[in-house]
C-alpha cells in the first residue's frame, strides 16, 4: 500500500516545522480506498504543500499525494472536468487556450486544485467571486472510510469535503465553471492612499472591477497602494517578467530585510507608485511571486507566518488601526501586507467558512520565535470583531480561537461529520492535531 | 530535542550514549537483545527512552521494527550502530562458528540496520548515522582477524555511506575508538578510557556532520604511523 522506505520531509509554504511522511501515490480511485481502509498509520492528503502552515504536514503519517491524477478537459461551456493533482497555473494555462480562465486563483500557480479546493481558497476578486467552491459544480471524493462518492453543492457534505481541509475524504476530480475571456490580459489601474480610513474606502466601491487588491504600509498608518484590474480586450503583453526585473527583485528579496530596510522599501514603493494604468499579462498580474524563483528567501532559513485575519466591514477600521498600533509598539513590521475585500459566502453548509462581508488583512512575518505572544493578539482583535481566521493561512490558532471562529455548532457538526465520513479516524494533520479535530498517529 | 536511535545500547558505549543523549533532554530509542539495561534506562529517564528487544542478527525483523522505531520517536534525526562483540580468539583458533557469529553481528546487523538508516534519511535528505568502529579495523592483526576484518569493513562500508549521502544532507561519522572500559573490552589487559569520557567526546563529534574519528589524538597520530607500516614489516612486529 505504502514503501516503507519512501520517507519524504514535507512542510508547509511558510517552512516552519517540517515533517517526515511516507508518500502514497494511488493512481485510482480504488488505491485510494483501499489505503483509506486499510492504512495502518495515519494519513494526511497532500497537495502541492501550499497551505502556509501544517495543514498539509502529519509526522510519521502517510502522505497521499494525488500527483498521478492530472487530467484536466475543458468543454465548449467552459465547464472544466480537473483532476485534483492539477495546478491551479496549470489550469489557467490550459484554459487560456480555450479562451476561458480560472473563475478564482490563488497568488500563486502552485497550488494543486485538490489542495485550493480542499482549503477553499479566494482571490483577489473575492469581492465578487467569492470563493473557487462557489464556482464548483461536482465533486468526485473518497470519504476517510473508504467510500466512492460524486457530490453536488446542494449536498451538505460537498462542503465538508471544499474547504473541509482534508479531514473527511480526499477530493479526487472537480467540475469546476470557468469564466469566458477575450484575451490574456488585465487593464491593471494603479491608486494610492493615505492611512487605513482611504484604504478600506479605496476597496469599498469596486463596481465595474474585476480584481482588486491593497499592498499596505501598516507601520505607516495603513496607507497603501492599491491595483484595479479589468479583464482586456487587448492583445496579450509578455508572459513573465523580464530576466533584469527578476535579478533586481531577487536581489532585494534575498537581501537582509531588517525593520529598516523594510520601511525604505515601503516608503520607495509609496512614492514612486502613481495613479496610473498598464496592461499586463493574466499570469504576471495573477501569480506575481512565481515570476520570482526563490522569493521566500527574503524570510531568512527559519522561515515565516502569515496570519490574515478576517474582519467584518463595519469593525474593519477599528482592528486595523489597532493592528497597527500593536505592531508599532513591538517595532515588527510584516515583510508584507495585503488588503482584500470580500463578500459573504453563498455556501451556507460550509462548517470551515471563513469568509465575511468585510476585509481581510494578510500579514507576513519572518519568524522570530515570539510568534504566539506577539501574533495571536492580533487573531484575537479580529475575533473579538466577530471575524474568522483562515485554515490555509494558520499555523498559531488554539482549540479555544478556532471554536469561537466556528461557534460550537458548526464545531459540534465538524466532529459528528468526521465520526461519519472518517469513523477510524484515519485522515489528519498536525493542524487538525492542535485544533482538536484527531491525531490519528 | 533530537530523536536518536541506538543499535545495542545494554552496555558499554552504546549504554552510555544513550544515558546522556537522554540526560541532554533527547528522545532515545534503544535497542538489545538483553531488555534489562534498557528497562533501567527507562526508569531514569520515562519520557525520554523507548526500549526494543531485538536480535541484530534476526535481520527479517529489521524493516518493521525501524519503522515502529519512527513512528515511537515521531520522526528519527540520528542512528547509531554501537552493537558489537569480539570473543577472545586464540592464537591457533579458526572456528567458523564464532567467527560467523561475530561477522552477523559486526557486519550483517549494522548493514541491515544502517540500510535502513540511509534509506529514509536519504528519501528525508537530512540525518545522521554514526558508525562505531575501532582501531582494531586498521590492520589485520594475528590476535583478532575476523574482528580487525569486521571493523575494516565497517569502515569502508561507512566511507561509501558518507560519499554516497553527503549530497543529501546526511552525515556518516565513523568512530574508531582505542581500548574503552567497557565490558567487552574487559579481558583487554591495556590502558582504557573511561566510557563516559569516550561517550562524551562522541556526541561533540556529531557537529561536525562527516568524517572518520579517533577518540584520542595519540592515537590518530599512532594509527597514521601504522597503517604506513608495509606489510612485510608489521609482520614481524608486535603493535
Amino acid at each position: 500500500m505504502f514503501d516503507q522506505r519512501s520517507v519524504r520531509r514535507l512542510q508547509g509554504f511558510g517552512g516552519v516545522g517540517h515533517g517526515d511522511c511516507y508518500l502514497a501515490c494511488p493512481r485510482s480511485v480504488e488505491e485510494i480506498g483501499d489505503l483509506l481502509r486499510t492504512a495502518p498509520r495515519g494519513v494526511v492528503v497532500r497537495g502541492e504543500g501550499q497551505s502556509y502552515g501544517d495543514a498539509s504536514v502529519l509526522s510519521e503519517s502517510i502522505a497521499l499525494s494525488l500527483q498521478e491524477f492530472g487530467e484536466i478537459e475543458i468543454d465548449e461551456s467552459g465547464l472544466a472536468q480537473v483532476d485534483a493533482g492539477v495546478t491551479v497555473g496549470r489550469l489557467c494555462h490550459v484554459a487560456l487556450l480555450h479562451g476561458f480562465w480560472s473563475p478564482v486563483v490563488s497568488g500563486t500557480g502552485r497550488p494543486s486544485i485538490g489542495g485550493a479546493l480542499g482549503m477553499n481558497i479566494h482571490g483577489k476578486n473575492a469581492f465578487h467571486a467569492g470563493t473557487l467552491g462557489e464556482h464548483v459544480r461536482k465533486i468526485e471524493v473518497v470519504t476517510g472510510g473508504g467510500e466512492h462518492r460524486f457530490l453536488t453543492p446542494t449536498e451538505p457534505d460537498f462542503w465538508k469535503f471544499v474547504g473541509g481541509a482534508g479531514w473527511f475524504g480526499v477530493i479526487v476530480r472537480a467540475w469546476i465553471q470557468l469564466v469566458p475571456v477575450n484575451s490574456p490580459s488585465v487593464r491593471v489601474t494603479a491608486e494610492k492612499s493615505r492611512d487605513w480610513a482611504g484604504s478600506l474606502a479605496q476597496l469599498s466601491n469596486l463596481i465595474g472591477e474585476d480584481y482588486a487588491v491593497g499592498w499596505i504600509d501598516v507601520m505607516r498608518g495603513g496607507r497603501g497602494v492599491f491595483h484595479f484590474a479589468r479583464y482586456s480586450d487587448a492583445p496579450s503583453s509578455t508572459h513573465a517578467k523580464s530576466k533584469f526585473v527578476q535579478a533586481t527583485a531577487k536581489a532585494v528579496l534575498r537581501s537582509s530585510l531588517n525593520p529598516s530596510v523594510l520601511t525604505a522599501l515601503n516608503m520607495a514603493k509609496y512614492a514612486t507608485s502613481g495613479r496610473k494604468s498598464v496592461t499586463e499579462h493574466l499570469f504576471d498580474f495573477s501569480f506575481l511571486l512565481d515570476s520570482i524563483p526563490g522569493w521566500q528567501a527574503m524570510y531568512g532559513s527559519r522561515g515565516f507566518y502569515q496570519v490574515q485575519l478576517f474582519v467584518p466591514a463595519e469593525s474593519a477600521l477599528v482592528v486595523f488601526v489597532e493592528v497597527t498600533r500593536h505592531l508599532q509598539r513591538l517595532s515588527r513590521p510584516p515583510q508584507l501586507a495585503v488588503l482584500k475585500r470580500h463578500r459573504a459566502t453563498t455556501a451556507p453548509g460550509w462548517a470551515l467558512n471563513y469568509t465575511v462581508d468585510g476585509f481581510s488583512l494578510a500579514l507576513d512575518f519572518a519568524r522570530n520565535g515570539r510568534e504566539s505572544s506577539e501574533l495571536s493578539p492580533l487573531m484575537v482583535l479580529a475575533l473579538d470583531a466577530g471575524g474568522k481566521l483562515y485554515l490555509a493561512k494558520d499555523q498559531l490558532m488554539t482549540p479555544e480561537q478556532f471554536l469561537r471562529c466556528l461557534g460550537p455548532e458548526s464545531y459540534q457538526e465538524l466532529r459528528s461529520a468526521k465520526r461519519s465520513l472518517d469513523p477510524r479516524g484515519v485522515l489528519g494533520s498536525v493542524q487538525a492535531a492542535r485544533l482538536g479535530i484527531g491525531d490519528p498517529v | 530535542m533530537k530523536k536518536a536511535l541506538i543499535i545495542g545500547a545494554s552496555s558499554g558505549l552504546g549504554y552510555e550514549l544513550a544515558r546522556q543523549l537522554a540526560s541532554q533532554g533527547n528522545k532515545v530509542a534503544v535497542v538489545s537483545r538483553n531488555t534489562q539495561p534498557l528497562a533501567e534506562l527507562k526508569s531514569q529517564f520515562p519520557n525520554l527512552v523507548f526500549p526494543f528487544a531485538h536480535d541484530v542478527r534476526q535481520t527479517d525483523a529489521i524493516p518493521p521494527l525501524f519503522a515502529e522505531i519512527c513512528r515511537s520517536l515521531d520522526g528519527l534525526d540520528l542512528v547509531i550502530y554501537s552493537a558489537g562483540v569480539m570473543p577472545s580468539v586464540e592464537l591457533n583458533e579458526f572456528d567458523t562458528e564464532k567467527d560467523t557469529a561475530m561477522i552477523e553481528v559486526n557486519v550483517t546487523g549494522a548493514v541491515a540496520w544502517l540500510n535502513e538508516a540511509a534509506a529514509r534519511f536519504h528519501g528525508v535528505g537530512a540525518g545522521q548515522i554514526v558508525g562505531i568502529g575501532s582501531v582494531a579495523g586498521e590492520r589485520g592483526r594475528a590476535g583478532q582477524p575476523v574482528y580487525n576484518a569486521s571493523k575494516a569493513f565497517l569502515h569502508t562500508y561507512l566511507e561509501a555511506l558518507r560519499n554516497r549521502l553527503a549530497r543529501r544532507g546526511v552525515g556518516v561519522i565513523t568512530i574508531k575508538p582505542g581500548p574503552v572500559d567497557t565490558p567487552m573490552a574487559a579481558h583487554l589487559s591495556l590502558k582504557k578510557m573511561p566510557v563516559d569520557v569516550a561517550a562524551r567526546s562522541i556526541l561533540k563529534l556529531l557537529k561536525r556532520r562527516n568524517g572518520e574519528f579517533f577518540l584520542s589524538p595519540v592515537h590518530a597520530v599512532a594509527f597514521a604511523i601504522i597503517r604506513a607500516i608495509p606489510s612485510a614489516i608489521f609482520r614481524k612486529l608486535n603493535v
